[in-house]
C-alpha cells in the first residue's frame, strides 16, 4: 500500500511537473524511472527515488503516448511481474518561470505508420491433379517460374490440394476459394495471398515475381 | 564385374544369369495392392466416372517441359537385374524435384531386393503394386515414400496422354525397364523422354529418346505415376519439413 502510494505521488508530480494532461494509469509499485520523450529533449523522471529492483522491458512511444513497461521481480522465486505506466503527452512543457495561463499546443495527428511490404517466403501452386489439363500441367512444370522464385529467395512448392490440405489448411483454404489451380504466396507470419494460377510460364513468372516484390 | 554375383542364379540351359525384366503377371487393368487391408485395383488410365484421365488425340499431342534440370541423382543399376525399381525410384524422384520437394534419395536395391529375395528380375506391375502397398524405402532408412496416384496404360496413347498431364512413369523395351519424364514431339513422331540406368553420369548417356509405339506395352506395361504421399522437406520451418 505505501509503494501503491508513493507511486502515485510520483504520477502526480509528474503531471504537475510537465505539464502532462493526464496519467492513464498507475498500476505499478514506486520506481524511479528514466527515459527520454519523443521530443528528444525531455526528460521523463518519477520521484522519488526508490529501491525496489527493476528492469525496462519495454519502452513505447506513440505520437501521443509514451509508455514503460517495467518488470519486477516475482516473490518466491515466482516470475517476474509486468507493469505498464502510460502517460498522454500533450501538454506544454513548464520553463524556468511557468506561464500561469499556458496555450496548450495542439496534439498532433498521428500518422499511421505504412505496414512494410511483406516478404514472401514460400509460394505454393496448388492444384487438384484430377482436375489439370495438359496446357495447366505444362505451365506447372515450366522451370521458368521455379527459377524466378529461387532468384528471390523464396521457396516453391506445386502440390494437389489434398495433400495440401492436410499439410497447410488455411493456404489450401485460399486457394479453393481462389478456384483450382492457384498460386499462394505466405509470408514469415503466414499471411496467405491467393490468386489462380496464370495461364502461361511467362504470366506466371511475372506474378511471382510481382509477389516476391521484384523491383 | 559388380558385386551382384552372389545374385547370379542356374538357369533351365545351365547356364549361370542374372534374369532381367520379367513379363507381367497381370493383364492390363489387373494390377492389384492391399490400401489399408483393402484390396484395390490400379486404375487404368481413362475417363469415366471415377476419375478424368482423357486419351488425348495424337493430333493434339505437345512436348511436355524437359526434364533434364530436374536431374540430381543417378540410379546407376551396376548389373542387377533391377531396372523396373531403378525406374520407378527414378519416376518418384523426378516428381520430387520438379514439383519443389527436397531430394530424397530412394533406395532401389532394397526394393529390389524385397521384391525377388535378391534372385533374379521384377516384373513392373509388382513393382507398382509395391510401391502402392508398402512404399519405396528411403535410402537413409527414414521411412517409405507411397505411390498415391498412379495408373497402368491401356495403350501407349494412354501413356503418351498421361505424361502431358504431369505424370512421369515407366515404359519398357526390349527386356528393359526405364524412367520416362516426358513427351517430345519435336521429331515429327512421337517420342518419350527416357532415363536410363546404365550410366553413373548426370545429364548424360542415360538420357535418350525412343519411339513411343515401340514401347512393349502388352508384355512388360507401361505405368504413369503423379502424386506420392507427402513426406519431408529439408528446409527449416517449411510447413511439411522433417526435423524443422
Amino acid at each position: 500500500m505505501n509503494r501503491f502510494r508513493l507511486f502515485v505521488t510520483a504520477g502526480l508530480l509528474l503531471v504537475w511537473a510537465f505539464g502532462m494532461e493526464a496519467v492513464a494509469q498507475v498500476t505499478a509499485p514506486a520506481l524511479k524511472v528514466e527515459a527520454v520523450v519523443q521530443d528528444g529533449k525531455h526528460v521523463v523522471r518519477i520521484v522519488p527515488d526508490v529501491t525496489t529492483p527493476y528492469s525496462i522491458a519495454r519502452i513505447q512511444v506513440t505520437a501521443t503516448t509514451y509508455q514503460i513497461v517495467v518488470a519486477v521481480p516475482g516473490e518466491s522465486g515466482q516470475p517476474p511481474v509486468l507493469h505498464s505506466i502510460s502517460l498522454v503527452i500533450g501538454g506544454t512543457l513548464p520553463g524556468p518561470t511557468p506561464n500561469p495561463t499556458p496555450t496548450p499546443t495542439p496534439i498532433p495527428t498521428p500518422t499511421p505508420p505504412t505496414p512494410p511490404t511483406p516478404k514472401v517466403a514460400f509460394i505454393y501452386l496448388i492444384h487438384e491433379s484430377g482436375d489439370s489439363t495438359s496446357p495447366q500441367a505444362k505451365v506447372r512444370d515450366a522451370k521458368v517460374w521455379k527459377d524466378a522464385a529461387d532468384g528471390l529467395g523464396m521457396k516453391w512448392l506445386v502440390v494437389d490440394k489434398d495433400q495440401a490440405l492436410k499439410q497447410f489448411p488455411v493456404a489450401t483454404k485460399k486457394a479453393i476459394e481462389t478456384g483450382l489451380p492457384a498460386l499462394v504466396a505466405l509470408d514469415k507470419a503466414g499471411v496467405a495471398v491467393a490468386e489462380k494460377q496464370p495461364e502461361t510460364p511467362e504470366a506466371l513468372t511475372a506474378a511471382v515475381k510481382r509477389l516476391g516484390g521484384a523491383k | 564385374m559388380g558385386d551382384y554375383d552372389k545374385y547370379m542364379q542356374m538357369c533351365d540351359d545351365g547356364i549361370e544369369r542374372m534374369c532381367g525384366l520379367e513379363e507381367r503377371t497381370t493383364p492390363i487393368g489387373g494390377i492389384t495392392y492391399l490400401k489399408d487391408g483393402i484390396p484395390c485395383a490400379v486404375p487404368q488410365w481413362k475417363s469415366d466416372e471415377l476419375q478424368d484421365c482423357p486419351v488425348i488425340l495424337r493430333s493434339e499431342w505437345r512436348s511436355t517441359e524437359d526434364m533434364k534440370p530436374w536431374e540430381w541423382s543417378n540410379r546407376y543399376q551396376n548389373g542387377y537385374p533391377a531396372c523396373c525399381l531403378a525406374a520407378l525410384c527414378g519416376a518418384v524422384e523426378f516428381a520430387f524435384s520438379k514439383n519443389g520437394r527436397a531430394r530424397t534419395k530412394l533406395d532401389w536395391l532394397k526394393a529390389w531386393k524385397d521384391i525377388t529375395g535378391g534372385r533374379g528380375g521384377a516384373a513392373v506391375d509388382y513393382a507398382l503394386a509395391y510401391a502402392m502397398e508398402k512404399g519405396l524405402p528411403l535410402a537413409d532408412g527414414s521411412g517409405v515414400i507411397k505411390l498415391v496416384e498412379a495408373w497402368d496404360s491401356p495403350s501407349v496413347d494412354a501413356f503418351a496422354s498421361g505424361l502431358q498431364r504431369g505424370c512421369t512413369g515407366v515404359a519398357c523395351h526390349d527386356v528393359h525397364a526405364e524412367c520416362v519424364v516426358g513427351l517430345d514431339m519435336s521429331g515429327g513422331r512421337p517420342q518419350v523422354q527416357m532415363v536410363n540406368s546404365h550410366h553413373q553420369d548426370l545429364g548424360g548417356a542415360n538420357w535418350h529418346l525412343f519411339d513411343v509405339d515401340k514401347i512393349e506395352l502388352s508384355a512388360y506395361g507401361a505405368i504413369l505415376i503423379r502424386e506420392v504421399e507427402l513426406r519431408l522437406i529439408d528446409v527449416p520451418n517449411y510447413p511439411d519439413a522433417k526435423g524443422a
